[in-house]
């Protein structure tokens, strides 16, 4: 008899949290019973151990504040089995367990869907006594961490940490002297699992050079957890049904906020930023945009919320101009819904439509971040790369989605730096031969006399330009196709795997797939990081490497550039991620994301650094500055034709001064256009941390865990 | 310069009150605050001298010259160990622990704000609580200690040290963390080893002045009576702060909706932060537990090689052993090994500590006496706001004086302010950023009309101790650059003595300033008149 694998494991989790089942408006919705893959091994037996313990996934259930480890539960015990799993419970750390695991495998399935890849997260790195980079199989959760009202991402761990406290405080909402479990609550624990998923794809967004890097993180982790509650099914439909389909009137909004407000008990800032109460009718409005709301914003909740409120309103806008039509048919026309409650089927349709462009939405703001710049983001930038990273997905964009994105992000005020229109054709990255020229125009206009016939710059000098620029691609990707040689160790080189074995001849780029083994997919991404590392660090590439945002010439780099042995200015290749760019195509082409960045040393002091950067100096591979600036790209090379698409640079190269300049100033705390506080940057006083890795939080190596203390230092 | 040679027949060492107005000194002990404010005496006779505060962070000293005791001796040559008046404006080491050494000096009057008052039900509510953190979060330090002592862990080490900065804040005396960061702490740590919580050094400091204080002692209440410096001439004093109103005392930075003493970290339950954190030494199950106690596993079993007495021991011993460890695995594979070491959280949980610390000190921060004192000829205000943070600065507007016709208003006092004594060492939170046209007390609101021309700055800051040791970045650059500008570089900062004449100030502004200003080893003495 053949064996039926079920695709699917239904587990029963809060949609909420618990205090809302005992609140008879929402106790109905509030336990609901979630799919996620059912994790099997080879042989297509269940893979899933006590714990539980999956593929990506172990859950260790220690509580050291109590003293206690409790037990795992064994989601495969055939009385779970035939329910769903354990019943939701506040008193059963097993079901604690169950639901961390389901709600973050949920979570994990939405990000491979939208990436169409597997997931990974970010390598343990040590430094010393070599630069080792290790494969985490498994993100660690510990529902029961912390006794206090916090729960954070730890990169150092590679864990997610849970916090419980005692209620006591009495209103409406809360009973004192009873327990509140962070654990429990979807949002949180969304929120956290997408703090780690984003490490594992950006692990350098963790390094504030700009206000919005930070509020980017918190943003991104508070926009899944919104659109992945709206994906389930059920959720949506006793709201639609209370406020008659519209969206518009911003009470579904309004609830949700609220709602995640208090359930994440990070104060107000997301409550804030969509809506509040109108003194003067006492209820419930939603903050129309506002293009000056980011001025003088910084403190991260606060400033991520605008982004969230942005996409928040994106959504809102394709939602109303998807279901006008539905309206309609079920008002004979007028859209103008008689008084009472609204058909059954009609909110059954409009909550359809509603989670799917839920999930659309999230699949666009997860399938962004491909398509983001290295290092140094910007609520801008994001634009472009969502817009950019949908338009290769789905070119017709029949439901208005791009377009909803850029107005909204408009009306928000959040507009990327140096285009030329808030179009979505104007927002798209420039593909590398157009990046090229541009820059060659630039620097012609730069030196330009006015005289030359050159410095001006027309359409057929552009497509020459471009042309020349492929040329030179070309010429110089046949070096990448050869291979390289492994060298003597060079102390910036690519870590080297301590299983592969010692190769004599050429190394290349080898095949890396999209789905399978992830270990043996790791393996594959860390061969190919060489010869790709070795191409943009040989000096005969230079050219190929300007278009990258890269400096390999000795002479155009300041001493405080780390360089190689050679004196050449380094190239760090950080990250390799395979990409079916546009599976639409059918073709199998998968491209790689390459993301390469340069380094250099950064001091409090401007004197400092400009004695640090006179003519002639020459610093210790291991000398440190106060902090480091980077600079690059992010690329994508098909690794057939060694073509590059997509060009995505930041906005300075490793020699810009005036980058740097904006850098210091930003994290030393001393220019800042803020509200009411002197806001303190996020200058490191820590002299513990491994300068190296500038992770610039006081609170040991954990960037997360002071940011999502309930009170906001 | 010239006030130097306007010395009469008294002792060299005396300090002198001006004609008109005030002579104030930052003395320059170390990161802390002391100033002593010489005013003419009515009718005559010697001034009328004033301290406030008189503290240190140990260590930080700006010179092996500039001790404590040195200060305090030319505080007794300088006033004949005569004080009129001693305002000591909140209970922090870097405020009070120098008090000690003032036990024979002759006090007059001690100024203390309402939050001091035995009679007062807030105040009473408010001591209980910080009481009851400040033992939960000794007990936290303890624990981390041990774990730093043991398995010399350096991120416990350093979470203590940090922790340490912080509660010897509360716990006040004059040890160098040398000492306390190998020691057991406690209430009465370096007097005498004590759990009494009114054995801290800090109310032993408080006490000197309130034992010391022959004619009385004045709790303050903001916007309540205009008060006088006993027998001073052309002076009187707005108080400001600490506001009398528990929801604005609990609010200490502006960007959270915080809490201070209270909510969520004074809990009394036992399954609290503080609970767990005192419970030294205890086996599971006594502290409180969240679950029942069949689903838990004491550490010591489940991580036991040998186990006995569970259902199914091995299976379970196996999974935590695997997935947790004992041991330190050896990983130098490509793979992480499953129970590394580094992924352990035996004291995560107690690092918490730290932002329940500096909660405690916020909130004690906010318990800061704010006084404006008016010179009455002029109008010209000094303003003291010791450490205030946000939720002081707000209340300042709560309140206002009617003189006649007149209301007298935080704005109208600001407006008129000429000397700022800059809070909490020109941290991030302690001097709140904004316009004129802003509805909230803020630096914008300071020196306007002539009274900007005269406006100055008083920073009480080691910058490089702070920096180094404490890791704390005061004077914020943000803070220091917005006064610079403000005042046209008028800024005295504790370590650096006069600063330099920016480019563009007029020089006869300039020369004024250089006049009015005297810099010597153990202080700085700024003379604000009374006349324009």
């Amino acid at each position: 008899m053949e064996k039926t694998i079920p695709g699917r494991r239904r587990l029963r989790v809060y949609s909420f949290d618990p205090s809302l089942a005992s609140d008879l408006v929402t106790w109905g919705i509030n336990q609901i019973a979630i799919d996620i893959p059912w994790e099997t091994d080879e042989a297509g037996e269940s893979s899933l151990k006590p714990g539980p313990v999956g593929e990506y996934i172990e859950v260790v259930d220690y509580d050291p504040a109590s003293g206690l480890f409790y037990k795992p539960v064994d989601l495969n015990d055939r009385n779970l089995l035939g329910q769903d799993g354990l019943p939701a419970s506040e008193t059963n750390p097993q079901f604690h367990q169950q639901m961390v695991y389901a709600v973050a495998m949920a979570t994990i399935d939405h990000f491979e869907m939208a990436f169409g890849r597997k997931i990974f997260w970010s390598d343990k790195i040590t430094r010393k006594p070599r630069y080792r980079e290790q494969f985490v199989p498994r993100l660690r959760i510990y529902p029961h961490a912390l006794r206090a009202r916090n729960a954070y991402y730890s990169p150092a761990k590679k864990a997610l940490l849970f916090g419980y406290f005692p209620v006591t405080s009495k209103d409406k909402n809360n009973t004192p002297g009873t327990m509140v479990f962070t654990c429990l609550s979807h949002d949180i624990v969304v929120h956290e699992i997408s703090h780690a998923l984003l490490d594992g794809i950006h692990p350098r967004f963790n390094e504030p050079s700009n206000p919005d890097v930070h509020a980017f993180h918190e943003a991104f982790a508070d926009i899944v957890a919104i659109f992945q509650r709206f994906s389930y099914e059920g959720v949506l439909e006793s709201q639609i049904s209370r406020t008659r389909g519209d969206l518009a009137g911003e009470s579904l909004l309004a609830q949700l906020a609220q709602q995640f407000g208090r359930a994440t008990g990070r104060g107000t800032a997301l409550r804030d930023a969509l809506g509040g109460i109108n003194p003067e009718t006492g209820a419930w409005e939603s903050r129309p945009p506002n293009p000056l709301a980011l001025e003088g914003i910084y403190e991260p909740h606060a400033r991520g919320a605008i982004l969230v409120a942005a996409v928040f309103r994106a959504f809102t806008l394709v939602y109303h101009h998807r279901v006008a039509d539905l309206f309609r048919l079920s008002t004979g026309g007028t859209g103008i819904l008689p008084d009472g409650e609204i058909h059954p089927d009609l909110v059954g349709r409009l909550a359809g439509e509603a989670r799917e462009i839920a999930a659309r939405i999230l699949r666009m703001c997860i399938r962004g971040l491909d398509y983001c710049p290295p290092v140094d983001l910007t609520f801008g930038d994001y634009l472009r790369a969502v817009v950019t990273a949908d338009l290769e997905l789905n070119p017709e964009d029949r439901d208005g989605c791009r377009v909803a994105f850029v107005q909204s992000f408009r009306e928000w005020g959040i507009a990327p730096a140096g285009i030329r229109s808030m179009s979505v054709d104007a927002l798209i990255w420039d593909d590398y031969e157009t990046a090229g020229a541009k820059q060659t125009i630039r620097q012609m206009q730069g030196t330009g006399d006015g005289r030359s016939k050159e410095s001006r710059p027309d359409s057929r000098f552009l497509k020459m330009e471009q042309r020349k620029q492929r040329e030179i691609l070309k010429k110089h990707s046949k070096s990448l196709v050869m291979g390289y040689m492994e060298g003597p160790e060079e102390e910036d080189g690519p870590a080297q795997r301590a299983s592969r074995p010692k190769q004599r001849g050429r190394r290349k780029i080898k095949t890396i797939g999209l789905w399978g083994d992830r270990r043996k997919i790791w393996d594959a991404i860390q061969d190919s990081t060489f010869p790709i590392w070795a191409w943009l660090n040989d000096p005969d590439n230079t050219q190929v490497a300007r278009v990258l945002n890269l400096i390999l010439d000795a002479d155009q780099a300041p001493p405080t550039v780390f360089r190689n042995r050679h004196d050449n200015p380094t190239v760090e290749v950080h990250s390799v991620r395979p990409i079916m760019r546009r599976p639409f195509e059918m073709n199998g082409e998968v491209s790689l994301v390459v993301e390469v960045l340069q380094r250099r040393r950064g001091f409090f002091d401007r004197e400092v650094q400009k004695e640090m950067d006179a003519a002639g100096m020459v610093y210790d591979y291991e000398f440190q500055g106060d902090f480091i600036y980077r600079a690059g790209s992010t690329f994508f090379l098909n690794p057939e034709t060694m073509g590059i698409y997509s060009v995505i640079k930041t906005p300075g190269t490793v020699a810009s001064d005036e980058e740097l300049e904006r850098m210091r100033s930003w994290i030393t705390g001393e220019d800042l256009p803020l509200h009411h506080a002197f806001d303190r940057g996020t200058l490191s006083l820590d002299e513990g941390s491994d300068p190296s890795h500038e992770v610039t939080d006081p609170n040991r190596d954990e960037p997360f865990a002071m940011l999502h203390e309930h009170d906001e230092d | 310069m010239a006030r130097t040679t306007r010395r009469r027949r008294t002792p060299a060492a005396q300090m002198q009150a001006p004609k008109t107005g005030v002579n104030v000194r930052m003395y320059r002990q170390g990161h802390g605050d002391c100033f002593l404010l010489a005013f003419p005496r009515k009718g005559g006779g010697d001034p009328v001298y004033m301290m406030i505060d008189c503290g240190y962070k140990p260590g930080s000293q700006i010179s092996d010259r500039v001790k404590a005791t040195n200060v305090v001796k030319d505080i007794a040559d300088a006033t004949g160990k005569k004080l009129d008046v001693v305002a000591v404006t909140h209970e922090h080491q870097d405020h009070v622990n120098a008090l000690t050494k003032f036990k024979d000096f002759d006090i007059g009057v001690a100024w203390f704000a309402w939050t001091e008052d035995p009679d007062d039900d807030d105040a009473n509510e408010l001591r209980r609580r910080h009481t009851d953190q400040l033992l939960g979060l000794i007990g936290a330090r303890n624990q981390l200690h041990s774990l730093a002592a043991v398995d010399g862990n350096k991120n416990a080490e350093s979470a203590q040290a940090r922790l340490d900065q912080l509660l010897m804040l509360e716990l006040g005396g004059e040890d160098e963390m040398s000492i306390v960061s190998g020691a057991w702490l406690t209430m009465g740590f370096g007097a005498s080893s004590s759990s009494d919580p009114s054995k801290s050094q800090n109310k032993r400091a408080m006490e000197v002045i309130k034992a010391s204080a022959k004619r009385r002692i004045e709790y303050i209440l903001p916007h309540d009576d205009i008060l006088e410096v006993p027998d001073a001439e052309g002076v009187r004093v707005f108080a400001l702060g600490p506001p009398k109103n528990d929801d604005l005392l609990k609010d200490e930075d502006p960007k959270g909706d915080s809490s201070f003493p209270g909510h969520e970290i004074a809990s009394a339950g036992s399954l609290s932060f503080f609970a767990a954190a005192r419970e030294r030494g205890t086996t599971a199950g006594e502290a409180g537990t969240p679950f029942a106690v069949e689903y838990g596993l004491a550490k010591d079993d489940a991580l036991n090689p040998n186990p006995t007495g569970q259902d199914d021991p091995e299976r379970l011993n196996r999974f935590f052993g695997d997935h947790y460890g004992r041991d330190d695995s050896d990983d130098d594979d490509d793979v992480i090994a499953s129970n590394a070491k580094w992924r352990r959280i035996d004291e995560e949980w107690l690092y918490a500590a730290e932002t329940f610390a500096l909660k405690l000190n916020r909130g004690i921060n906010n318990t800061s006496l704010v006084l404006a004192f008016e010179l009455v000829q002029t109008g010209k205000v000094l303003l003291f706001v010791g450490d205030a943070q946000n939720g002081n600065w707000k209340s300042w507007d709560d309140g206002h004086w009617l003189e006649g016709e007149d209301k007298i208003t935080a704005k109208n006092l600001l407006e008129r302010t000429v000397l700022y004594k800059v809070g909490h060492h020109g941290s991030h939170n302690a001097t709140l950023k904004g316009k004129h046209a802003s509805n909230y007390p803020n630096l914008g609101w300071m020196g306007h009309g002539k009274y900007a021309k005269e406006f100055t700055a008083l920073i009480p800051a080691n910058r490089s101790w702070a920096l180094k040791k404490a890791k704390w970045n005061h004077p914020l650059p943000a803070i220091k650059h917005a006064l610079e500008r403000k005042a046209n570089g008028r800024v005295l900062q504790l370590d650096t003595g006069l600063p330099a004449k920016p480019d563009g100030v007029p020089d006869n502004e300039w020369k004024t300033f250089e006049a009015r200003t005297k810099v010597t080893e153990l202080y700085i003495e700024y003379h604000v008149p009374d006349e324009f």
